[in-house]
């Protein structure tokens, strides 16, 4: 029997208005130690989410009566709750107090809980943890059939993961063309079109990345950005988009096509971010694979996505041996992928 | 560095300028020969028009008023070109490939490259790599009326071909004054002197 608990109540105790703790029942799974918990609302009983019936918090029951709260609710979707444990939060309270705690909490911790798309500790791109896997041509296949046991795989917990609710799988198709900065040896990729909300649905739009290379042979991204003036059409060369953006001469390299599968997900021990991109190459000389698993933000600050990022890597080698057997570590693994593939070096499996 | 000795068998660079008139190509041509001049290196510069200013000479001569050498009537020049090319399309690009085998300079410098389906064909078989210079278009306006050319062109179709021409290269030129250009010059310049590859052309 879990001595976890799960506070159900009223929806306005999240938005500092008044309300009350209706209701406590056992949580299927223990809080020990993690940051995070993903619960599937139908495990425990609940198909409809009513205002006065929402799942508030996690907590321990101490003695009768009196409670140690661990995690606050996040986000809820359709079917999961995520609960999330702020820092300095766990707090003890007895049941009559609860509601009135519960609200304060909410209160506090407000930003981190309702601004949790933008409320991040980004992590240097210069640092991050990074995973790669390369399948060169001849071995690339596409990814589609094995993405939906990729997602399973995930959604059974057991490398300590949720998808990101709302933001779990998204699809991109692009013709990237890429370039080397003469004055600095750095790369730039490319692409039409983007992410960003265009001023007017005929308004050109590129998005455009920097790379600039490390003492230690890896890479580092150092810009990330949408480009969108009359200095960029969309019948305008892409190379010459990039110069003018970049004030530099640049050697145009080659244009790939980039079919990018992006998993966002959260580690439930850590709550750091980390995703799983894994991308199908299209270039002159033929089809590759690549697979990049990164860790880029937390929620709190300071947090080692080291450990999450080895523990994701191991699974996805147990799990999948053909496609995720070996793996090297790099900041940045694109540019080079890049670059070997522009200059005809041959890619031997792994980076 | 393959041009530390030069020889018989060297390599001969060939770079070829393209941009719409105004964009600053001769400018970039001047920068760059200056730079490979100052190592060592002999540089040409062949025109493809070269026929055409010519024949735009003989013109003002039956008129009797003086035109400077490096002076574009480009209405006259555009329709000298369309009409020769009526006759004998590929005339342009065999007239420059006769006078690329007698250059023995050991680099060749274009800038007038313009028509993407013969001539930047056959300077691309002939190993020419090619350097697209990009400027804004309030500037390449600005600086194109502040020439002294009898008459100039502001919306070419040839500058749409030009566009459709692949570059390996591409240096900016919106920044005011030469120090700019010559800045991303140097770093063009210093490329091409690393690398064997890819500007490894033809002899």
């Amino acid at each position: 029997m879990s001595d976890f608990v799960i506070l159900y109540g009223s929806f306005g105790l999240r938005i500092n208005e008044p309300g009350s703790v209706v209701q406590i029942q056992p949580a299927p799974v223990q809080h020990n130690n993690v940051a995070g918990l993903c619960c599937d609302l139908r495990q425990i009983g609940l198909t409809h989410l009513a205002s006065d019936l929402v799942p508030l918090a996690l907590a321990r029951v101490i003695e009768p009566d009196r409670y140690e709260i661990t995690a606050l609710a996040m986000r809820i979707d359709e079917h999961r709750i995520h609960f999330w444990t702020p820092v300095n939060l766990l707090t003890s309270v007895d049941r009559p107090n609860l509601a009135l705690v519960l609200r304060h909490l909410f209160q506090t911790h407000h930003l981190e809980l309702n601004n949790f798309e933008c409320n991040l500790h980004l992590i240097d791109p210069a640092v991050q943890q990074v995973r790669a896997w390369v399948q060169t041509q001849g071995r690339g296949v596409s990814w589609a059939g094995l993405l939906p046991e990729v997602m399973d795989a995930i959604e059974s917990g057991q490398w300590g993961l949720m998808l990101q609710p709302g933001n779990e799988y998204t699809r991109l198709a692009q013709d990237v063309t890429c370039l080397r900065r003469l004055d600095n040896d750095g790369l730039l990729t490319l692409a039409r079109g983007g992410r960003c909300k265009k001023p007017a649905w005929d308004a050109p739009l590129w998005s455009m990345e920097q790379f600039r290379p490390l003492q230690d042979g890896g890479w580092a991204r150092v810009a990330s950005e949408h480009l969108a003036n009359d200095l960029c059409h969309f019948d305008t060369a892409p190379g010459v988009v990039a110069a003018q953006f970049c004030d530099a001469p640049l050697q145009v390299l080659g244009e790939m096509t980039l079919i990018t599968h992006r998993l966002a997900l959260e580690s439930l021990h850590t709550s750091a971010l980390l995703e799983l991109v894994l991308c199908q190459i299209n270039g002159s000389t033929g089809m590759s694979t690549l697979a990049v698993l990164r860790g880029y933000a937390a929620r709190h600050p300071d947090t080692d996505t080291a450990a999450d990022c080895t523990r994701v890597a191991k699974g996805l080698a147990h799990a999948f041996p053909e496609r995720f057997g070996s793996q090297a570590l790099h900041h940045e693994v694109f540019p080079r992928f890049a670059s070997d593939q522009f200059t005809g070096k041959q890619l031997s499996g792994v980076l | 560095m393959i041009y530390a000795a030069p020889s018989t068998d060297r390599v001969q660079i060939r770079l070829s300028f393209v941009a719409p008139s105004g964009s600053g190509k001769s400018s970039a041509v001047n920068c760059l020969a200056e730079r490979l001049q100052a190592i060592g290196l002999t540089v040409a510069v062949l025109k493809l028009a070269d026929p055409l200013y010519r024949l735009q000479s003989i013109y003002y001569d039956v008129v009797g008023q003086h035109l400077d050498v490096d002076s574009q009537d480009q209405i006259l020049m555009e329709t000298i070109a369309t009409q020769l090319r009526r006759i004998d399309p590929e005339v342009l690009a065999n007239d420059f490939q006769r006078r690329l085998t007698a250059c023995a300079a050991d680099v060749v410098l274009n800038d007038d490259l313009r028509d993407d389906q013969i001539d930047a064909v056959r300077l691309r078989a002939l190993g020419f790599k090619v350097v697209r210079v990009a400027t804004s278009e309030s500037v390449r306006l600005a600086r194109l009326n502040s020439r002294n050319d009898p008459s100039i062109v502001t919306d070419s179709p040839l500058d749409r071909q030009v566009s459709r021409i692949p570059a390996d290269f591409v240096i900016p030129n919106s920044a005011p004054g030469l120090e700019a250009l010559d800045r991303q010059i140097a770093a063009l310049s210093r490329h091409i002197i690393a690398s064997n590859q890819p500007l490894g052309a033809i002899r």
